[in-house]
């Protein structure tokens, strides 16, 4: 696997964004949540040969966290924490499997993208955050196909 | 401060012309002979071994005139139609190009990609060209098919970049700051004579367009 730590930052930076459009306290309750899924299951000993379908099961995950971005109205409670346990869970997988969890620890605070979305939201522009996201969900989607599609890219070499 | 800033002023400027002993024709054969001795990364063999990541994705689109130009275009039409489409159009475009992308790589063969990239370039240009302002549903559906061709054959280019995940977020982030410097031209509408610039403006991106069509036929 090439991309390293970029996936896991790209699915937190999606989830703040996406949670900028749910009350506050909501999203500080689904950041909680998401910490403390990815550190649980960054300990989980899960199996291996999961790696691949966590890989994509993360960046559907972004793709969700990102369609909070699109919810007509606020987005309502159980749903930002549902979304926070959602996140932590896959980034913590990841984090577990691909033996990153310092990496992790470290690109955990581009969650707080959710403040600067909010002050986005506050100034009514909350357009710039839904193009942004429109280009997250493009990222995604291109690495959904990319980890689907057997590549040169992901293709060991002799010095692998 | 400023003496000192003035004084390296004058040493540059020597330097320039030739006439500063402190940086001599030794000191530069040194320079030439260590930059000639160090071990360049091809040499070492570092990464690997294949071209890719972020970079590589984001100067991918700027690479080309015919994907730069209808990129360009996108926002351009967009800020000619208003609202909702100066925004709609440039969410739509990068994510058609994604799925574009993978049904290249799936190599699910589509008509052929080049003609349809020309024919977007020239469609784009004579669209900004007459200001045509078409209903919502069918700017939607011209562009997403057009995403759907420039998608298509960075797809088919995406599986040999190392690090596709950087690759894919530095073409679709140079794709998005594109149109939206096609839409900050857009603009330009509300200064005096400034449709009249950005009408032009399209005819000249119609001509490359239809530059590109003929490449495409003849080939």
């Amino acid at each position: 696997m090439n991309a390293g730590i970029l996936p896991i930052a790209i699915l937190f930076f999606a989830l703040g964004l996406g949670l900028s459009f749910s009350p506050l306290r909501a999203a500080l309750v689904a950041v909680a949540a998401m910490v403390v899924a990815a550190v649980a299951l960054s300990y989980a000993p899960l199996p291996r040969a999961w790696l691949e379908a966590v890989f994509v099961g993360l960046w559907v995950s972004v793709i969700g966290s990102i369609c909070l971005a699109y919810v007509p109205r606020r987005v309502p409670q159980s749903l930002a924490i549902a979304a926070g346990l959602n996140g932590g869970v896959w980034a913590g997988s990841l984090a577990g499997l691909a033996t990153m969890r310092p990496g992790m620890v470290m690109v955990m605070p581009l969650v707080l993208s959710l403040f600067l979305g909010r002050a986005v939201v506050a100034l009514r522009q909350p357009i710039a955050v839904k193009v942004v996201g429109s280009w997250v969900i493009a990222v995604a989607t291109l690495a959904i196909f990319v980890s689907l599609t057997p590549t040169p890219g992901y293709q060991q070499d002799h010095m692998q | 401060m400023r003496r000192h800033a003035t004084r390296e002023d004058n040493r540059l400027k020597a330097f320039v012309e030739g006439s500063d002993s402190t940086l001599s024709a030794n000191v530069l054969m040194a320079l030439i002979l260590l930059f000639v001795l160090l071990p360049s990364p091809a040499d070492a063999h570092m990464g690997t071994g294949l071209a890719g990541g972020f970079v590589s994705g984001f100067l991918h689109p700027l690479s080309g005139a015919d994907h730069m130009l209808a990129m360009v275009s996108v926002g351009l039409w967009g800020a000619f139609l208003g609202r909702p489409m100066v925004v709609a159009l440039p969410v739509i475009f990068p994510n058609m190009m994604s799925i574009g992308a993978g049904i290249g790589m799936a190599g699910i063969p589509l008509p052929p990609v080049e003609l349809g990239i020309a024919v977007s370039v020239f469609v784009l240009g004579l669209m900004i060209l007459f200001a045509v302002r078409a209903p919502n549903i069918v700017a939607l559906a011209v562009v997403a098919l057009f995403g759907l061709f420039h998608g298509y054959s960075h797809g088919v280019e995406l599986p040999s970049a190392a690090d596709p995940v950087g690759y894919s977020m530095g073409f679709v982030l140079c794709t998005g700051l594109l149109h939206v410097a096609g839409i900050a031209l857009g603009g330009l509408r509300n200064l005096p004579s400034g449709t009249r610039l950005l009408r032009s403006g399209g005819a000249i991106i119609a001509v490359f367009g239809a530059m590109f069509l003929k490449q495409a036929i003849a080939t």
